[in-house]
């Protein structure tokens, strides 16, 4: 209901309720019949031309997503075509291993008591080892030199498909020897740790 | 597998659209004299006011997910008509004519008419001088026929508020219909 306490008529004005009634009056309208179908048919313009830009947007990051798969494939056949021929053939061949370093002793931790450094210098000449191995030319993997190049003029022949019976080894006869792995056995020195004294006066 | 996982994924959001469609529909049918009313206490001009309600329907679909709640989607459509109808008002101002004819309903002869007309185009006059919070008040409390809860709810406003606002809004109209009556009386 309309507040009427604070307003009163003045001369020629209505009053509040006046003003109410005639406002009310002035804003009763109604929507047309059509206006609901308008409304509708807006929406369904709206959600096909969404749809549409949805679509395109779909097509655009599937295609870049293809571009970038293409792209990573190609660079990658490049990086395998650049890489040196050695390296793969002695890579991805299975050959016999041979032991380069002698084999590693483990040792007791060292105690912070002093003392106890004598145990230090094995260690450190196990790490100074293990970095010349690191920096060292030659692969990790190491086959005789007659080998690796039977190896390799197989691996030709493979790739070239002249591999014949013409070019094969005779079978029975002997061939070579192969080298075993020989790995040094791993020995684990007991950990011995010094009694630990108390003394009263120490805190 | 595929196929009837794919098919039950379609009907799934079938169903969904249907049932977001089907509640829209239920707002756009309690709420359409609402906007348009709104639109047209700003515009002036009934398919100008239409145009602008038809333009808050179709935003208020685009964000229908967050907008199901009947109160929430009434208060977010009134203040949404109000912002495109001032849009539309401002960059339309030489164009847009408001609308001084009442419905006929009421009056019997032609000179009650033209009194009706004279006092609409008064009344507008005075509205259009009103501080946007006073108008939006007022008005929205014509049109929920004065009920000062529900405008509280669509202005999210305390309900003392808008009758503080409502009382300063019924002040300024009268004085403004006075200035307009002093004007006319001493040509």
């Amino acid at each position: 209901m309309p507040d009427e306490r604070h307003l009163q008529p003045v001369d020629g004005t209505p009053g509040a309720s006046q003003i109410d009634r005639d406002l009310a009056q002035l804003l009763a309208i109604a929507p047309s019949p059509e206006f609901a179908a308008r409304v509708r048919e807006r929406i369904r313009d709206e959600r096909a031309v969404r749809h549409s830009r949805s679509r395109w947007w779909v097509g655009l990051a599937t295609a870049a997503a293809a571009a970038v798969f293409v792209l990573m494939f190609v660079s990658r056949a490049w990086r395998t075509e650049d890489a040196p021929r050695e390296t793969r053939t002695a890579v991805d061949t299975v050959l016999p291993v041979v032991a380069t370093q002698p084999p590693v002793q483990s040792t007791p931790l060292a105690s912070p008591r002093p003392g106890a450094h004598e145990a230090r210098p094995p260690r450190v000449g196990a790490i100074a080892a293990a970095t010349a191995h690191a920096e060292s030319p030659q692969p990790e993997v190491l086959v005789p030199r007659g080998q690796l190049r039977a190896i390799a003029r197989l691996r030709e022949l493979t790739l070239n498909g002249e591999l014949t019976e013409k070019n094969l080894p005779p079978v029975g006869g002997n061939p070579g020897t192969v080298i075993d792995i020989g790995v040094a056995p791993l020995t684990i020195a007991p950990l011995t740790v010094p009694e630990v004294e108390i003394n009263k006066g120490d805190k | 597998m595929h196929d009837a996982a794919s098919l039950e994924k379609f009907e799934t959001l079938v169903t969904v659209e249907a049932g977001v469609d089907r509640e829209f529909e239920e707002r756009l049918r309690e709420c359409s004299s609402l906007a348009i009313r709104v639109a047209y206490s700003v515009v002036g001009h009934r398919q100008d006011a239409e145009d602008v309600a038809q333009e808050a329907f179709a935003r208020a679909y685009t964000r229908f997910a967050q907008l199901r709640d009947r109160d929430r989607f009434r208060a977010w459509l009134v203040r949404m008509t109000w912002r495109l109808a001032l849009d539309r008002q401002r960059s339309e101002k030489r164009r847009l004519v408001r609308e001084t004819a009442v419905a006929p309903a009421a009056e019997h002869t032609a000179e009650d008419a033209a009194i009706a007309e004279e006092r609409a185009a008064r009344l507008w006059a005075a509205i259009d001088v009103l501080p946007e919070k006073l108008r939006i008040t007022i008005v929205l409390s014509a049109i929920e026929g004065y009920d000062t809860r529900e405008v509280a709810r669509l202005l999210d406003l305390p309900e003392g508020t808008v009758k503080s606002r409502l009382f300063q809004a019924r002040k300024g109209l009268a004085e403004s219909l006075q200035c307009l009556t002093n004007d006319i009386s001493s040509r």
